[in-house]
């Protein structure tokens, strides 16, 4: 059914859309646009009767021409939660981790660097520019390419992965240590004294996903 | 037309279907897409949150009333909203004349 994710037998099409759009609203005045998107179904509903639709093909219609609900949840929501709801969101936990913590970790040596670029007009080695910006450039690429998949699986209409916690876990270890190694092998020294902090932090931020990623799969597992 | 680009303009629209008088959700879509030749076909429910960002800004008013048992909330213009109607449509019809004109010297 166009714009619902799925279907529940003796439920009206419109009632099951605006349960859902109902579950999944969470902004302020969630009842009043509730209320307008009810109104604007009904009597959507009811032109396609007096256009000669069936009960079901009228609300089907309406539903289509409405938008799915995904569209507009995003329409409504501000862009700060829409980012919010990513990172919180435990799909591809990994590479959002990791590239949350090069861009931290590298993002106050960069600001250093180009401080004494501009104060003292000269060009640093080379080595000194990859050590200071490749790893955070990584990290960036590594957000956006999650960012990005996320996005194509969504409209797609297929549910976001669910990987299992303790492979999460493991991988998550393995890939810190990678990028620590990588840090520490570009020498980025002025990003070294923030490694531990920002690696406290990620690693807070993995449990917390591990943890989500536990309560998904028993969800779906009763679902 | 483009999605992204109708958005670009889909304030000065909605204020345009509402100079004519107030309406509810459904009708100003509805006159949007009719008047548009069904050129302009935004998902409906995502019109919503422009309506609402309108009157945030205190351009459009709106109330409730009740049709058929059901909760409906009516929009209309305000003054503020009828003279940046007046502005846009001005500045609109600058800009299209203006890329007419290198159109048309185009071809």
């Amino acid at each position: 059914m166009a714009g619902v994710t799925g279907r529940e037998p003796g439920r009206e099409p419109v009632e099951q859309y605006l349960g859902e759009l109902r579950h999944r609203l969470r902004v302020r005045d969630a009842g009043l646009i509730l209320a307008e998107a009810e109104d604007h179904l009904r009597e959507d509903v009811a032109a396609g009767r007096a256009s000669g639709l069936s009960e079901r093909e009228a609300q089907l219609a309406a539903i289509s021409s409405f938008g799915s609900v995904r569209s507009v949840l995003r329409a409504h929501q501000p862009r700060w939660r829409r980012a919010a709801e990513w990172l919180a969101s435990p799909a591809l936990a990994v590479p959002k981790l990791v590239g949350l913590f090069l861009v931290a970790v590298i993002v106050p040596g960069q600001v250093g660097l180009v401080t004494v670029l501009l104060r003292h007009t000269f060009v640093p080695p080379d080595r000194v520019l990859v050590s200071h910006f490749l790893p955070g450039l990584v990290g960036l690429a590594l957000l956006y390419g999650s960012r990005l998949a996320r996005r194509r699986r969504a409209r797609s209409g297929a549910p976001a992965r669910v990987a299992r916690p303790t492979r999460f876990a493991a991988g998550a270890v393995l890939l810190f240590g990678a990028a620590g190694l990588v840090l520490v092998g570009f020498g980025a020294a002025g990003a070294i004294p923030l490694i531990a902090p920002t690696t406290v932090a990620c690693l807070a931020l993995a449990a917390g996903y591990a943890i989500r990623l536990g309560t998904l799969r028993r969800q779906r597992r009763a679902a | 037309m483009n999605r992204e680009r109708l958005k670009g303009h889909l304030d000065l629209l909605l204020l345009s279907v509402l100079a004519a008088g107030p309406a509810h959700g459904y009708v100003i879509i509805t006159k949007l897409r009719e008047r548009s030749g069904g050129a302009f076909d935004l998902p409906e429910g995502t019109v919503y949150p422009a309506l609402h960002r309108l009157q945030k800004a205190g351009l459009l008013d709106s109330s409730w009333t009740d049709a058929e048992g059901r909760p409906r909330r009516v929009y209309a213009l305000t003054t503020q909203g009828a003279a940046a109607l007046a502005d846009g449509t001005t500045e609109w019809r600058r800009f299209a004349t203006g890329v007419q004109a290198v159109l048309g010297w185009q071809a």
